[in-house]
């Protein structure tokens, strides 16, 4: 304490003492123009005002920063989505021509065993009834209960399976035997995609016996809890006709059917 | 009253020329601004107590400005430039408020 304690004695510079004892009591130098103090004092106004403007400009770099990481996600998330469309096209054109090879070929045993695989895998676009349910977040935003989690998604996802769905897709992501669904920071994740609330989940399967089923299975009365218990929202509607698009990116690199070379 | 002319005219140049701070002087700029203004204090307070001195005003300046930043520099390269620049402003601070009291004291008289 007792450095604290100096501090606060003798907070002067002790050269000024020095300096007037020196000089003696009675010789006071006179008042008179001192260019020294003067520039002194200018130099510490320019520093304050560099000092000034300088934090006064970073604040808006920081902002401007900020802007053009967003620009820059935004960015890389529409050419993901290109890519996404373009593989899709190219992947249709496999197929059209694959189809025309076999049908040429007068393979249409193999084409339609091909048709059935890839339905079944989930490649293509799937047309059909089922159900269509709309799930989002609480309406009291606040509420950190009451928001949409990607466990939540994962157990609607496997409730609709158990109730007899074929093919479902979370916001035109569909869901294939390789689609991851997570959390990523706040945001929830399908197939390496953060997905904007609401959640559009479409199911195919019978549009009659599916919204009875899928309230039975554990999902469903998950989902159920949730929306009494905590204001999740989730509206069912059975669809004559949903289309669930198809993930063309689906490709095994390491899998290899038993006894195959 | 010519000195404080010297310090608005300092203000209105920085403001003026604003000049950009280059990247390695950035985290000295604040450091020393506090120990300018240490150093101001004290010489306004020298001079209200009477024994103000040009060259011990300078020289304080100067020294004050320069020893912030180098320690500042030093905990840098040390690992432990945030400490040591808190540490460096609680001193100046202190200083800087225990010679604002001599001085409210030597206006208002009390």
């Amino acid at each position: 304490m007792s450095l604290l304690n100096n501090l606060m004695e003798h907070p002067l510079d002790e050269g000024y003492e020095v300096a007037s004892r020196a000089a003696g009591p009675d010789e006071r130098p006179p008042s008179r123009f001192r260019p020294l103090p003067t520039i002194a004092l200018a130099a510490v106004g320019f520093l304050l005002a560099v000092a000034a403007v300088q934090n006064y400009r970073s604040a808006p770099e920081l902002e401007k920063q900020r802007d053009q990481l967003i620009a820059r996600i935004d960015t890389a998330d529409d050419r993901l989505g290109q890519l996404r469309g373009q593989q899709s096209a190219l992947a249709r054109e496999v197929r059209a021509l694959q189809a025309s090879g076999l049908g040429a070929g007068g393979a249409t045993a193999l084409q339609r065993q091909l048709d059935q695989l890839e339905l079944g895998t989930g490649t293509i676009d799937t047309t059909g009834p089922g159900l269509k349910i709309v799930v989002d977040d609480a309406k009291d935003t606040s509420d950190e209960q009451g928001k949409v989690l990607d466990v939540d998604l994962q157990q609607l996802v496997n409730g609709l399976w158990v109730a007899g769905a074929e093919a479902i897709s979370v916001n035109g992501h569909r869901l294939t035997s390789l689609t991851a669904i997570r959390g990523a920071g706040t945001a929830i994740t399908v197939d390496y995609s953060s997905l904007t609330r609401p959640y559009v989940i479409h199911a195919i399967g019978d549009y009659r016996t599916l919204p009875a089923r899928f309230l039975q299975t554990g999902g469903g009365q998950w989902m159920q809890y949730l929306a009494s218990n905590f204001g999740v929202r989730m509206t069912p509607t059975p669809e004559e006709s949903l289309l669930v698009p198809g993930d063309s990116s689906i490709s095994l690199r390491y899998a290899k059917g038993v006894g195959e070379r | 009253m010519i000195a404080v002319l010297g310090l608005v005219l300092g203000v209105v140049i920085g403001l003026v020329v604003a000049p950009s701070v280059p990247e390695w002087a950035q985290p000295y700029l604040p450091i020393a601004v506090v120990a300018a203004l240490d150093a101001v204090f004290g010489g306004l307070r020298a001079f209200l107590d009477g024994i103000f001195n040009d060259k011990v005003f300078v020289v304080s300046f100067i020294s004050n400005v320069l020893i912030a930043a180098l320690i500042v520099y030093l905990g840098d390269q040390l690992g432990v430039g945030s400490q040591l620049s808190t540490g460096v402003v609680v001193v100046l601070g202190i200083r800087i408020f225990t010679n604002m009291a001599a001085i409210r004291r030597h206006i208002f008289r009390a």
